[in-house]
């Protein structure tokens, strides 16, 4: 009933609404939440049954793997995009909510949401209808790569040809750009997910051992690597030896780890070709000059660029605070949101 | 290595500190580029940029390097390769190029990029600041114009008339215009010759000289006297002082206290006189 004074004392918000992470950008403000995309949700039972939200974010993430038959941990987004609207809508109110001091009324912002440049109709849709259902007053879309390469600071609106590749948790999206507008964009659903994925399935394969998805991603933090290097790193890891059913410890070498990240990484190296190949060649050159750049988590794994350097013979670089970059771009646009539409996307 | 690394580490400034006037970013790379032995081709090689632009980076020749997007990822790897902490690097780099913020704006060739939506309808935020704007307006006239509260009565006369009147006031029916004295006498003008109701002391007492609207309230805030009433009629009007009085066409109506005539005209205003009487 109120939704005009709602929105009137709420900030507008640029929501990166990662498969790993959310980032929150507030208007005037900057980033003021990274949290993960974990939600823990308590299953009540008897006579009066009920869901309840347990813990959100940072929280929820630390019990993922540890938690009681009665505490469900979800991560709602896969690939990019929702798995489960209810949750994702849950997830984003509380975090939204966490971002308002104000607690007179319940706030009711302008969002801008970033959804992969490869999504279909109906995941966009999701994602549109998930913010209103949070509290959103008005919702707008931008496709990631656009987010990013205004994150990482490229010349979006100049007649000349940026490359970003983005690597998320879900996806990794890359797009070539020029005059504000997307030339060339392509998602595909392999990212820090999948990478996790690899690894576990590697060891699992070689070791006959079973580790959690958070040991996996700890593995790949630390001696994660997508190109030999000289320097050998090892670790040492836990986990339940699937033959004796009793947990162990073992230690792993970044060799091995670079052998299980092969495959998704091969990935990764086919779409930067496929976007390269399909690039106009004025705008190929523009990207030979100025180089490729890597944005979100994924262009933190070691050696990333020396890789995607080798495979396409093109100067990458590593863009600063690559984890942010989507978020500081959405808000940038929101920034900008009441002068621009050539940005936004459609659904 | 070791020795490059503590090398460098020393000649950089840490973060917050001030640009000192050292060595530059450029010099730093080529020095230690020419301690490992490396030619600016064999970099080249390695990281794909072209010779002229490595060679621009060690005469910190920004400009011809493509942005400082490039620039600074241009100096990570380049660090990288040369196995140093690029992070002092980019300190000293960032008075030269701050970190990259994006431009975004509609491109200018293809004019003026705007929602069409936006464009058409008023924001959120505009439509509140106006409808607080009109209440408060509206807030204010209506102070201005109403020196008490009891605006809605007055604005509800009419229809109350008839249920008020009886009750409130002893009503002396109107008077005719012309009364006719004896045979023989001429007729007289009614305001002249009809005998008015005699003023009683204490007492108000109102004249209508054309069809008009009165509400009355004494000390108590009691209706006294309310109602319509045509040309002619004659009121007397009890009750305790001071009254409060509100008069549609104020100019066709005379109010009298006791033998005291009370002129309306500094209290009218678009015809309707609002007053106290003592």
């Amino acid at each position: 009933m109120f939704g005009f004074l709602r929105s009137y004392f709420s900030n507008d918000l640029a929501i990166d609404l990662g498969t790993a992470n959310t980032l929150i950008y507030m208007r005037g403000k900057g980033v003021v939440l990274d949290e993960p995309s974990v939600v823990a949700i308590r299953i009540e039972g008897g006579p009066n049954a009920k869901k309840t939200i347990q813990a959100v974010g940072k929280e929820a993430k630390t019990m993922i793997g540890r938690n009681p038959k009665e505490i469900s941990v979800i991560r709602p987004l896969k690939d990019g995009v929702i798995a489960d609207f209810t949750v994702t809508e849950q997830m984003l109110k509380q975090f939204i909510k966490r971002v308002h001091e104000s607690r007179l009324f319940s706030p009711s912002p302008r969002i801008i949401i970033c959804v992969p440049s490869g999504s279909t109709q109906v995941e966009r849709r999701a994602i549109r209808e998930s913010a209103l259902g949070a509290g959103a007053s008005q919702v707008y879309l931008i496709e990631e790569p656009m987010a990013a390469a205004i994150g990482a600071g490229l010349p979006v609106s100049d007649a000349t040809g940026s490359m970003v590749v983005d690597i998320g948790g879900g996806t990794t999206e890359v797009g070539v750009i020029s005059l504000g507008g997307m030339v060339y964009a392509n998602s595909v659903r392999v990212g820090g997910d999948k990478f996790d994925e690899a690894i576990i399935s590697y060891i699992s394969r070689n070791y006959g051992m079973q580790i959690g998805d958070n040991t996996a991603e700890n593995i790949k933090k630390t001696i994660g690597s997508a190109f030999p290097g000289s320097e050998v790193k090892e670790m040492e890891v836990s986990g339940i030896n699937r033959a004796e059913g009793i947990p162990r410890k073992f230690t792993i070498s970044s060799n091995e780890v670079l052998e299980a990240l092969s495959e998704p990484l091969n990935q990764v190296v086919k779409a930067v070709k496929d976007a390269l190949e399909k690039t106009p060649p004025e705008l190929g050159a523009d990207i030979a000059e100025r180089g490729l750049v890597l944005t979100g988590g994924g262009a933190l794994l070691h050696d990333l660029d020396r890789l995607l350097t080798e495979e396409t013979g093109l100067p990458v670089i590593v863009a600063d605070d690559p984890l942010t970059c989507v978020a500081r771009g959405s808000g940038l646009a929101l920034e900008k949101m009441d002068k621009l539409a050539s940005i936004f996307a459609n659904e | 290595m070791s020795e490059e690394r503590q090398v460098t580490n020393d000649t950089m400034p840490m973060p917050g500190e001030a640009r000192p006037t050292g060595p530059t970013p450029g010099t730093i790379l080529a020095a230690t580029r020419e301690a490992m032995g490396l030619s600016i081709k064999d970099v080249a090689q390695v990281l794909r940029y072209s010779p002229r632009q490595i060679e621009a980076l060690e005469r910190d020749d920004y400009a011809a390097l493509p942005g400082s997007t490039a620039v600074r990822g241009f100096i990570r790897s380049y660090s990288k390769l040369l196995k140093i902490d690029p992070v002092p690097l980019l300190v000293t780099l960032d008075p030269a190029i701050p970190p990259p913020t994006t431009d975004v704006r509609p491109p200018s060739n293809i004019g003026n990029a705007e929602h069409p939506e936006t464009s058409k309808r008023l924001s959120p935020r505009m439509t509140v600041i106006g409808g607080v704007g009109v209440v408060a307006l509206l807030i204010g006239f209506w102070f201005a114009t109403t020196p008490n509260q009891n605006k809605q009565k007055v604005a509800a006369l009419p229809v109350a008339v008839e249920a008020l009147a009886p009750a409130a006031v002893s009503v002396t029916p109107p008077a005719p215009a012309i009364v006719a004295s004896g045979g023989d006498a001429a007729p007289t003008v009614a305001a002249e010759a009809v005998p008015v109701t005699p003023a009683l002391p204490g007492l108000l007492h109102v004249e209508f000289d054309d069809r008009s609207w009165i509400e009355v309230r004494d000390a108590t805030q009691k209706v006294v006297f309310v109602g319509e009433y045509p040309a002619g009629t004659r009121q007397n009007i009890e009750g305790k002082a001071p009254f409060q009085l509100w008069i549609g066409k104020a100019s066709a109506v005379r109010v009298f206290v006791g033998e005291r005539s009370i002129d309306l005209r500094p209290h009218i205003r678009e015809d309707v006189a609002r007053l106290s009487v003592e």
